[in-house]
């Protein structure tokens, strides 16, 4: 569908035209309004084109609607005029309600899976500022009154089912190990990266991206930003192909429980807490220095949606 | 004609039984009518005057430029002259001088509903996402109403861990965020200084300014299109200042 730009158009053929098909159009659809609704209704069209007013259902039909509406009274008649002016207001306060609201909505979808990723220990790989800190916080707080709730549900039902495979405390360690591992593959490096005030810039940006990325995808990034529609779904692949990596690592992380269950002996168990205490050192050192590039669909998102730097208000009002 | 889903689908064209129904098939079409007539104004400078009486009795009515004008023009169809006259005034109103003011308000309508486009696209590739995630089924993602004793609190447990790492990270970054509402202020941005008063601005820069907005017969304003620098006809003065309200 081609965008028809609102305003005059130019052409006086292509105006008359256009005028044509759109005055049958309108007089079509109140004829459907009047039709299903059963109501009365009429139009009056005045251009350039045709000395003789247009009129809807016809001159006598309208006079009478015209009658009508004319002997009401005033403040009855007055409360729902419009004119352009104030229509295309109401049109835009409408389409930026809806704006605000499709923003919010992806600004939470994005925090969420932010929470989750810093769960599994990946905050390292994201690239953030105060803003989606206070953002992942709210949703955390947020998310932690659900947990609690649920609690609450599960102690009032006397529901005590435990999951099939009792989880050791440690499995967020044993998640942290694998991460580990995960991280240290060529595609996970890990390199000190300073923050500067301009890391919102997505040119800037781009331009911290280029020591972390080899020629292909460098490339690839730079045509994100001029291509988006395409390149984007190849990130998407990228993305693909990284949670495919994540899934062999859940599956080896399960074979690595399944065989610590087969020894449930407390030398075992402090092992493992042993374990989980040597990597968390390691991980907090990460948090404080180390910012690795984007996911790589945030990237490209950032890249090619400047404008969506939109507050998610209900999370801002909780952390007031 | 007989379809498995409910999708969009033909009516019978008849008035419509169900009242709720009928009523909020009105405001749609009302509506629509309303938006298709003043794309013909804009698009061919027609003058066009729609009357509609709602099925409660009420009345809307639209009208370019005003409605009391066409409703007079067309209540004296005997003043020939006039209409001709007027024809002859209204095709070199049409010609010379588009009216400034719609043709602003139209320019933020299509800016507005691009950044649209551009939300829904962003929607579709986080929908992907979090598809191939549920995928992969980590039970940590599942629906809170989902989990059991257990993993409610190792994933509390865990969430509390990852906020009192988070929380030392944001005192940290505060240092950094008043650096930036700094170089905020030297680049000239209002209300640098304070993070609330940095954030307002940062929405209504966010559905307002776009640098790379192009204005063929207008210089917009910095902030909104009620600035100062707009002149507001003193005929919607009083919707100016509801619709001002309505904004903040």
């Amino acid at each position: 569908m081609k965008k028809v730009k609102l305003s005059l158009i130019a052409n006086e053929r292509s105006r008359k035209t256009s005028f044509m098909k759109r005055k049958n159009g309108i007089f079509k659809k109140l004829h459907e309004l009047s039709t299903l609704c059963g109501v009365q209704a009429c139009a009056l069209i005045y251009s350039p084109f045709i000395p003789v007013p247009e009129s809807w259902p016809s001159r006598e039909g309208a006079k009478k609607v015209a009658s009508k509406f004319l002997e009401m009274p005033r403040t009855a008649r007055t409360r729902k005029m419009m004119d352009q002016e104030t229509h295309l207001m109401e049109r835009i306060t409408k389409a930026k309600e809806q704006l605000k609201n499709l923003a919010a909505e992806n600004r939470e979808l994005q925090v969420r899976r932010f929470m989750f990723d810093c769960v599994e220990g990946k905050m390292s790989q994201y690239r953030y500022d105060a803003k989606d800190l206070q953002d992942l916080l709210s949703c955390m707080n947020l998310y932690l009154d659900q947990l609690n709730g649920r609690i609450e549900s599960i102690k009032e039902n006397g529901e005590s089912l435990l999951s099939s495979v009792s989880p050791f405390p440690t499995r967020i360690g044993v998640d942290e190990i694998g991460d580990e591992s995960f991280s240290d593959s060529p595609i996970h490096s890990t390199t000190r990266v300073v923050d500067t005030p301009n890391a919102t810039n997505p040119h800037v940006l781009a331009g911290d991206m280029t020591p972390f990325l080899d020629a292909d995808a460098n490339a690839n990034m730079n045509q994100v930003q001029y291509q988006a529609p395409n390149n984007l779904f190849n990130q998407i692949q990228r993305e693909f192909y990284n949670i495919n990596l994540n899934l062999n690592l859940n599956l080896n992380s399960n074979q690595y429980l399944n065989q610590q269950q087969s020894f449930m002996n407390p030398m075992v168990e402090q092992h493992m807490n042993h374990v989980g205490g040597r990597e968390s050192i390691p991980f907090v050192d990460r948090n404080y220095y180390n910012y690795n590039q984007l996911p790589a669909v945030d990237l490209a998102s950032t890249s090619y949606m400047p404008s969506t730097t939109d507050v998610y208000d209900p999370y801002i009002n909780n952390n007031l | 004609m007989v379809r498995s889903t409910k999708g969009r689908q033909k009516i019978e064209m008849k008035k419509m039984e169900n009242e709720s129904n009928l009523q909020v098939t009105f405001s749609k079409r009302r509506f629509g009518l309303f938006k298709k007539a003043s794309e013909l104004c804009t698009l061919s400078g027609a003058e066009i005057l729609l009357i509609v009486f709602s099925p409660g009795g009420k009345v809307f009515s639209f009208g370019h430029p005003s409605v009391q004008e066409l409703i007079h023009r067309f209540s004296n169809p005997n003043h020939n002259s006039a209409i001709v006259h007027h024809q002859n005034n209204n095709l070199q109103l049409v010609e010379t001088r588009p009216d400034r003011n719609i043709q602003y308000l139209n320019n933020i309508l299509t800016e507005v509903l691009a950044n649209q486009e551009k939300e829904k696209q962003k929607r579709m590739v986080l929908d992907l996402l979090k598809e191939s995630r549920e995928q992969v089924g980590n039970w940590y993602e599942k629906d809170v109403k989902d989990l059991d004793m257990n993993e409610t609190n190792q994933l509390i447990s865990a969430l509390q861990d990852v906020k009192k790492k988070l929380v030392r990270e944001m005192s940290q970054y505060s240092q950094v965020n008043v650096s930036q509402n700094y170089f905020g202020q030297s680049s000239g941005v209002i209300g640098g200084g304070n993070v609330g008063i940095d954030l307002f601005d940062q929405r209504r820069n966010a559905f307002n300014y776009n640098p790379n907005m192009v204005f063929p017969n207008h210089t917009p304003p910095m902030f909104g299109y009620n600035n100062d620098g707009v002149l507001v006809p003193i005929s919607n003065m009083n919707y100016m200042s509801s619709y001002n309200f309505n904004q903040s």
